[in-house]
C-alpha cells in the first residue's frame, strides 16, 4: 500500500512536471520498478486508487463550464465547452483512450477497421444501436454524417481530418468503406473527432435539438443557467451510463468557481487556473486530476511575412531571448516544463533534439544574432528593430512572459511593445490583418498521430490557418511523406528531419507543455481527464 | 403633468432609435463576428464564410439593421445568431433577476446611508462624523470584485457555509432560499453604493442645515424631530434621489462584476456573454431594454422629486 501511494505521488510528479524523466527512472529503478510500469501502473483504475469500489447507478453530476456553449453544432464549433457538453450526446466511430496514458485510439460505433486495399478503409459498425429519438443507426448515417462535414457550406474545419476520404460507400446497414485519395496513417485518429448524426439530421434540429446515440441526451437548456442532459435508459454499452443527469452551470469567474467547488455545490470544474491546482489538493474533499498525457503546451507564432521576423536571425535571437524555465517556474508555479519540440515527452515521434539544450537561455548568443546586420537597432534598409507582442485578455502567464521577454530584448538594445487584446480583436489581428509581430497561444496535439497534430495546426503550412505565414517547401514535403507512410520507424525519420529543420530555422517558438486538469469532488469516480476536452462521462458514478 | 409626462415619453423614441444605430455601428466596427467566435483562430476563411452564411451574416450591414428595425415595429427582438433562443426570452429571464438585486441592493444602500449622512451632518465635525465619512470613503473604495471575492464568497460562502453557491433561485420557488442567494451580491453593492450616498446627503444636509428657514422652524418653537423631519430632511433629499435614480439606471445595465463574480445570470452576465460572441440580436435587444429604463427612471426621478418639492410642483406646467 504504502509503495503505491509512493508510485501515486511519483508518477503525479512527472506527469505534472515537477521531476523529469530521468529522476522517474531513478527513483522507480530505486523502488524496484521500471519508469514506463510505474506510469502503467498509474494507467489502471486499480493501481490509481488503493481500493476500486464497485460503480453505482444513479445521482446527479454538477459540471461547471465557463460560459454557455452557444453554438451546438460540435462538427463545426471549436469552443471546449460545446465539446465538454456535446460529447456526452453524440458517439464517434473511434475514440482516444483518456484512461490509458499512451492515449491508444479503440474503436467505439466503429466494432472493427481493415484495410481490404491500399486506399480502402472498411469498417464494421456496431449493431443494435439507436438515436435518441428512436431512429436506428447505419451505415447511411455515417455517410450522412461524413458528406456534412466534407460539404464546404458547412464550414467545418473538421474537413481536414477527412481530406483523405474520396467518397463513401454503404456496403450493407453495418459495413461502410471510405475510399482514399491516398494512404493516411492518421485516419482512425482523425475519425475520433467525428460526431455521429443522424441522416434526418436538419440545421435546425443539429442547432436546437440535438439527437445523437450518445450515454446522455440533450433535456433542457435556460440560457446564463444551466443546461441539462438525462441518461440514455437505451445506451447500447451495457451498464452504461451511470449517472441519471449531468447539470452544466455556467460560471465566467474562475475563482467563483472555485470557491462554488469548494463549498460542495459543484462536482467538476474544466480546466481551473494552473495557480489554483495547490489549492485543489490542499482540499480535502477536491482532487485535481491531470490528463495522463501533455496533450496542451504554449507556443509563441512569429509572423515570418514582414520585417523583422522575416530576419531568421531576429528569429533565433528571440528563441534564446526567451527564458523558458523561469516562465515555467515563475508563472506557472512550476507546472509544465519546457519541451521546444511539436510532441510531448513520452510520444513516439519525440526527438532528443529538443530536450534540455535546444535554445537554452542565452543572452549573449541573442546579442551576436541581433547585431548581426544591424546597427544602433536599423537594418541595412534603416529600418528601426522593434517587435510587438500580442495576447489575448485573460491570461496572466501571457503577460507575465511577454514582460519578462520585452526586459531580455530590452537588455540587447532592442524594443518590445506588449499589447494585451480582447479576444475577437487578438483573432483578428494574427489570422485577418498582418498586424503582429509575435503572438502567444496554446499549442495543442501534442499527444496525437503527427499527421493529425500536423494537417490540423494552425502554423504549418498545409494546416487550415499558417498564421506564422511561411513558406518551406521542404518542410511542406516532409509533412507529407510523414503522413502518407504507414511505417512507423520510417515515420519517425521523417518527423526527425521536420524538427531539425524548425529548429535550424526558427520558424515559430514552441515553448513548452503543462498537464492539462480538472477539479472534480472526492466522490466522482471513473473520471478520467481527456487532453482535447472531449470529455466523457460515459464510466463516471458518485461513490456518495 | 400628464402633458409633460406624454411629451418625454415621446422624446424619448428619437433618443432611442439614435442609440440603438450607433450600438449597431460600433458592434459592427469592432473586430470579429460570430462565425470567428464558433471557429476559433484556426478558421480558414472558406470555413468563415460558410459559417457567416449559415448564421445570416453576408447581409450588408445596413440591410441587417433595417430588418432589425422592421422586426422591432413588429414587437420582436429576433433571435439570437448563435443559440437561437428568442431575444426577448433571454431579456425576459434575466432582467427580474437584474431588478430583483438591483432592488435589494438599493434597499440596502438606503439604509445604511440615510441614517449615516442624516447623524454626520447633524453632529459635523465630531468622531461620529469622522466615523460616518471614512465608511462612506471606505465604501467608495473598497474594489468590489476583493469584497465579493474575498470577504464574503469564501468567508460566507466557503469558510462558514451560511450561503449556498448553488446558483440563482428564484423567489416564486423558495423566498428564504432565494434572499439567502442574493444577500451577498446585494451587499456588495449596497455597500458601494452607500459612500456616494452618504456623503450626498450629509452635504446636502449641511446646506439646508444653514438655510434661514430652519432658524425661523425652530424659532417658531417647532419640535427638533418634526424639523428634521419636513424641513431639514425633505429638501436635502432631492439631489440625494436624483443621484439615486442615476445609481439604479446603470445597475439596470448590469452590474457586470458583481453579476460575474457571483454567478447572477442577470443582465451585465448576458450582455458580457453576448458582446464576447458578437451576437449582434442580443447585443441591440440588451441595449434597447436598458436604454428604455433608462428613460422611464429618469422620468420617475422627476416626478419623486416634483412630490417632494412644492415649488418644482408648481412650476410643472412651464416645463
Amino acid at each position: 500500500m504504502a509503495t503505491s501511494k509512493k508510485f501515486d505521488r511519483l508518477v503525479e510528479d512527472v506527469l505534472s512536471g515537477r521531476i523529469d524523466r530521468r529522476e522517474l527512472m531513478a527513483t522507480a529503478g530505486a523502488m524496484g520498478i521500471a519508469g514506463p510500469a510505474a506510469l502503467a501502473l498509474r494507467a489502471s483504475p486499480a493501481g490509481a486508487q488503493d481500493a476500486s469500489p464497485t460503480p453505482r447507478s444513479g445521482g446527479t453530476l454538477t459540471a461547471i463550464i465557463v460560459d454557455d456553449p452557444n453554438f451546438l453544432d460540435i462538427l463545426v464549433s471549436q469552443l471546449a465547452q460545446v465539446r465538454n457538453i456535446m460529447e456526452s450526446v453524440y458517439d464517434t466511430l473511434t475514440y482516444l483512450d483518456a484512461s490509458d496514458p499512451t492515449f491508444p485510439i479503440k474503436g467505439r460505433l466503429a466494432k472493427e477497421w481493415s484495410y481490404p486495399e491500399e486506399l480502402i478503409m472498411e469498417i464494421k459498425l456496431q449493431e443494435g444501436v439507436t438515436f435518441h429519438n428512436g431512429e436506428d443507426f447505419t451505415a447511411d448515417d455515417v455517410k450522412w454524417t461524413i458528406e456534412y462535414v466534407k460539404d464546404p457550406a458547412t464550414g467545418s474545419l473538421n474537413a481536414a481530418f477527412l481530406e483523405p476520404i474520396e467518397t463513401v460507400e454503404v456496403v450493407d446497414p453495418t459495413t461502410i468503406r471510405f475510399h482514399l485519395n491516398k494512404p493516411w496513417a492518421a485516419l482512425p485518429f482523425n475519425l475520433s473527432a467525428i460526431q455521429i448524426y443522424s441522416q434526418s439530421a436538419t440545421a435546425d434540429s443539429i442547432a436546437e435539438a440535438p439527437n445523437g446515440t450518445g450515454p446522455f441526451m440533450w433535456n433542457e437548456w435556460v440560457p446564463g443557467d444551466h443546461i441539462s442532459l438525462t441518461k440514455n435508459p437505451n445506451y447500447w454499452i451495457e451498464g452504461q451510463p451511470y449517472l441519471d443527469e449531468i447539470v452544466f452551470r455556467p460560471i465566467k469567474e474562475k475563482a467563483t468557481s472555485l470557491a462554488v467547488m469548494q463549498a460542495g455545490d459543484a462536482d467538476v470544474f474544466f480546466t481551473p487556473e494552473l495557480k489554483d491546482k495547490e489549492t485543489i489538493e490542499n482540499d480535502a474533499s477536491l482532487r485535481s486530476v491531470p490528463s495522463l498525457m501533455n496533450d496542451s503546451g504554449y507556443i509563441l507564432y512569429l509572423n515570418n511575412n514582414r520585417f523583422p521576423m522575416n530576419d531568421q536571425n531576429i528569429r533565433l535571437a528571440a528563441q534564446y531571448a526567451l527564458d523558458r524555465e523561469t516562465y515555467f517556474q515563475a508563472f506557472l508555479s512550476g507546472l509544465g516544463e519546457k519541451n521546444t519540440g511539436m510532441w510531448t515527452r513520452t510520444h513516439w515521434a519525440y526527438d532528443q533534439i529538443n530536450d534540455d539544450d535546444a535554445f537554452a537561455t542565452d543572452l549573449d548568443k541573442a546579442r551576436e544574432l541581433t547585431a548581426a546586420g544591424y546597427t544602433d537597432g536599423k537594418n541595412a534598409d534603416g529600418d528601426q528593430l522593434s517587435i510587438n507582442i500580442v495576447f489575448p485578455k485573460g491570461y496572466p502567464e501571457f503577460k507575465q512572459g511577454s514582460e519578462m521577454f520585452q526586459a531580455a530584448m530590452a537588455e540587447l538594445g532592442v524594443d518590445v511593445q506588449v499589447e494585451e487584446l480582447e479576444l475577437a480583436t487578438w483573432i483578428d489581428r494574427i489570422v485577418n490583418t498582418d498586424e503582429y509581430d509575435m503572438s502567444w497561444d496554446y499549442h495543442f496535439q501534442r499527444a496525437l498521430d503527427p499527421a493529425y497534430t500536423l494537417s490540423y495546426a494552425f502554423f504549418y503550412p498545409p494546416g487550415p490557418q499558417n498564421i506564422g505565414r511561411y513558406e518551406d517547401p521542404e518542410m511542406t514535403d516532409l509533412i507529407e511523406k510523414g503522413g502518407t507512410t504507414l511505417d512507423q520507424d520510417e515515420r519517425k525519420a521523417f518527423y526527425d528531419q521536420f524538427q531539425q529543420r524548425w529548429n535550424e530555422y526558427g520558424y515559430g517558438i514552441i515553448v513548452g507543455e503543462f498537464p492539462l486538469y480538472h477539479a472534480v469532488s472526492q466522490d466522482v469516480e471513473g473520471f478520467y481527464t481527456n487532453p482535447l476536452f472531449f470529455q466523457d462521462f460515459r464510466t463516471v458514478w458518485l461513490n456518495r | 403633468m400628464l402633458n409633460y409626462i406624454i411629451r418625454r415619453l415621446i422624446l424619448g423614441i428619437p433618443v432611442l432609435l439614435l442609440i440603438s444605430a450607433i450600438v449597431f455601428l460600433i458592434t459592427y466596427l469592432i473586430p470579429g463576428d460570430p462565425a470567428m467566435v464558433v471557429l476559433g483562430q484556426g478558421a480558414s476563411p472558406e470555413a468563415l464564410e460558410a459559417v457567416r452564411h449559415r448564421l445570416g451574416l453576408d447581409q450588408p450591414v445596413f440591410i441587417r439593421y433595417l430588418y432589425w428595425l422592421r422586426d422591432l415595429l413588429q414587437g420582436n427582438l429576433g433571435t439570437s445568431i448563435l443559440s437561437r433562443q428568442p431575444v426577448w426570452g433571454l431579456i425576459s429571464r434575466s432582467l427580474p433577476i437584474t431588478l430583483y438585486l438591483t432592488a435589494l441592493s438599493m434597499l440596502i444602500a438606503v439604509t445604511i446611508a440615510i441614517p449615516l449622512g442624516v447623524i454626520s451632518a447633524l453632529r459635523r465635525n465630531t468622531w461620529i462624523d469622522v466615523v460616518c465619512t471614512t465608511w462612506a470613503f471606505v465604501g467608495v473604495s473598497l474594489p468590489g470584485f476583493w469584497l465579493a471575492m474575498l470577504v464574503l464568497l469564501c468567508l460566507f460562502g466557503v469558510r462558514l457555509q451560511w450561503v449556498p453557491l448553488q446558483g440563482y433561485i428564484s423567489p416564486r420557488d423558495d423566498v428564504i432560499a432565494s434572499l439567502k442567494t442574493m444577500i451577498l451580491p446585494a451587499f456588495t453593492l449596497g455597500v458601494f453604493l452607500s459612500g456616494p450616498l452618504t456623503r450626498y446627503l450629509r452635504s446636502s444636509m449641511l446646506q439646508t442645515l444653514s438655510q434661514e428657514y430652519v432658524l425661523v422652524a425652530r424659532a417658531k418653537g417647532l419640535s427638533g424631530p418634526y424639523v428634521l423631519g419636513q424641513h431639514i430632511l425633505r429638501n436635502s433629499l432631492i439631489p440625494f434621489i436624483t443621484v439615486l435614480g442615476i445609481q439604479f439606471g446603470y445597475l439596470l445595465g448590469g452590474a457586470v462584476v458583481v453579476e460575474n463574480v457571483f454567478a447572477l445570470p442577470g443582465i451585465g452576465d448576458l450582455s458580457v456573454s453576448a458582446i464576447g460572441n458578437r451576437d449582434f440580436p442580443v447585443i441591440q435587444g440588451v441595449t434597447l431594454v436598458v436604454a428604455v429604463a433608462f428613460v422611464l427612471i429618469n422620468l420617475l426621478v422627476d416626478i419623486v422629486c416634483a412630490m417632494l418639492d412644492p415649488r418644482i410642483r408648481s412650476t410643472g406646467g412651464s416645463w
